[in-house]
C-alpha cells in the first residue's frame, strides 16, 4: 500500500528573481543610483533614445548603461563609440533580461559615482514585463510604425510602466498611427502613465516632447538620488 | 519563450519541497495558480514541463494542473473592483476610468504537490 500526501503551500515561482531585484535596489539606493528599466519592441529606438538622453543629462547627472542583448555587443559598442559608459549582458537564448544577470554584473563592475543607470532590456514586449531587474521606474517604448493597438494587445507590460514614450513621430503622416486611439489605449490600463511623443535627434516634428521627457526622467533622477 | 524557464523553476522548486520525505516514491500532480494578467502561456509552459520533467527522478510522471485566475483591478477614479475583460475593454464598466491597481490575475504560484510515498 502506498500512501498519498497532499502537500500544501503557496510557493511563488519567480521568488529567486524578486528577492534578488529586491538586493540590486538595494545596491542602487545605496550607491545612490536611479535605475530606469527601458524596455520596447525590437527596434523601436531605444538605442538611439538613450544616446540622445544621455547627452541632455550629462550636464546634471553621471549616467551609464546595461545593455541587454541576445546576441553580440553591437548596442555596446554605439554606446561606447558615442563617449558613454557602458556594460553588455548577453543573455544566449533568453528573451529578457534578469535580475541574477544584472546583479552578476553590479558585483564585478564599479558603478561608483554613477547617478543614473539606463537597464536597456531585449527588445520585447513579452517577457520583459515578467522579470523585475530592481529598477526604480519603468519605461516603454513604442515606435508608430508598429501600430496604435500595441497597448491593448500587450497589457502587462504597458499596464505596470511609469512612462510611454511613442517613439519615431515623424513617420505619423506615412503610417496608420493614431496618437488619440494609442493613448485611449493606455488610459484605459494605465492612466497615471506619462506620455511623451518624440522624435531621437534633430528631425522636425511639431509636437516634439523630447525636452519633457529629460526633464521627467531629471525629476525621477533627483527624488531617488541620496 | 520564458516558459521553459518557469516550467525549469516550477520541477526544481518541487524536488526541494519533497526533499524531506525519506520515503517519497513520486509526485502525481502539481496544483499550480496562473493569473490571466501575467504573460505566461499555459500549452507552452505544459509543453516545456513534460520536456524537463524527466531530467527529475521523482518527477518524471507529475502532471501539472493549472488553474488560472481571473484578472481584477479597482480602478483608478472610484476604486469600484471588477473583472478585467482582457478581450474587449480594460476600463471600469461602472464608471469608465481606468485600470487603477491590478487586485488579482498576477499569480504564478505552486498551490499544492500530491506526493506518493512508502507506507
Amino acid at each position: 500500500m502506498h500512501n498519498i500526501l497532499d502537500i500544501h503551500l503557496t510557493q511563488k515561482i519567480l521568488e529567486d528573481n524578486d528577492q534578488l531585484a529586491l538586493h540590486n535596489r538595494e545596491h542602487f539606493d545605496e550607491e545612490g543610483i536611479t535605475a530606469f528599466n527601458f524596455m520596447s519592441a525590437p527596434g523601436a529606438g531605444k538605442t538611439t533614445l538613450i544616446i540622445e538622453l544621455i547627452k541632455a543629462l550629462k550636464n546634471q547627472f553621471a549616467c551609464a548603461v546595461i545593455e541587454g542583448d541576445m546576441v553580440g555587443e553591437l548596442d555596446t559598442k554605439r554606446m561606447k563609440d558615442a563617449d558613454i559608459n557602458a556594460f553588455q549582458i548577453s543573455t544566449g537564448k533568453a528573451c529578457h533580461l534578469d535580475a541574477s544577470m544584472v546583479a552578476r554584473l553590479l558585483h564585478e563592475q564599479s558603478f561608483d559615482g554613477t547617478d543614473i543607470l539606463f537597464l536597456e532590456n531585449v527588445g520585447n514586449l513579452v517577457c520583459p514585463a515578467e522579470f523585475a531587474l530592481g529598477e526604480h521606474v519603468n519605461v516603454v517604448l513604442l515606435s508608430v510604425s508598429e501600430g496604435d493597438d500595441k497597448p491593448f494587445k500587450y497589457p502587462v507590460i504597458f499596464q505596470k510602466c511609469d512612462a510611454v514614450v511613442l517613439t519615431k513621430c515623424d513617420l505619423l503622416p506615412h503610417v496608420d498611427f493614431s496618437i488619440e486611439r494609442a493613448k485611449s489605449f493606455l488610459k484605459d490600463l494605465n492612466p497615471d502613465a506619462a506620455v511623451f511623443e518624440v522624435v531621437a535627434g534633430k528631425r522636425p516634428y511639431s509636437n516634439n516632447q523630447f525636452d519633457q521627457l529629460v526633464a521627467w526622467l531629471s525629476e525621477k533622477g533627483k527624488s531617488f538620488q541620496k | 519563450m520564458h516558459e521553459a524557464k518557469i516550467a525549469s523553476l516550477i520541477l526544481q522548486k518541487a524536488s526541494k519541497q519533497i526533499e524531506p520525505y525519506a520515503k517519497a516514491l513520486r509526485v502525481q500532480n502539481i496544483e499550480l495558480a496562473v493569473g490571466k494578467f501575467r504573460n505566461v502561456d499555459i500549452e507552452s509552459l505544459r509543453f516545456a514541463f513534460n520536456a524537463l520533467r524527466s531530467d527529475f527522478s521523482l518527477l518524471s510522471e507529475a502532471v501539472l494542473d493549472i488553474t488560472e485566475v481571473d484578472a481584477h483591478a479597482y480602478c483608478a477614479a472610484n476604486l469600484h473592483e471588477y473583472l478585467i475583460d482582457c478581450k474587449n475593454n480594460f476600463a471600469c464598466p461602472f464608471c469608465g476610468s481606468g485600470v487603477g491597481r491590478v487586485s488579482s490575475g498576477q499569480e504564478l504560484e505552486i498551490r499544492k504537490i500530491k506526493l506518493e510515498t512508502e507506507e
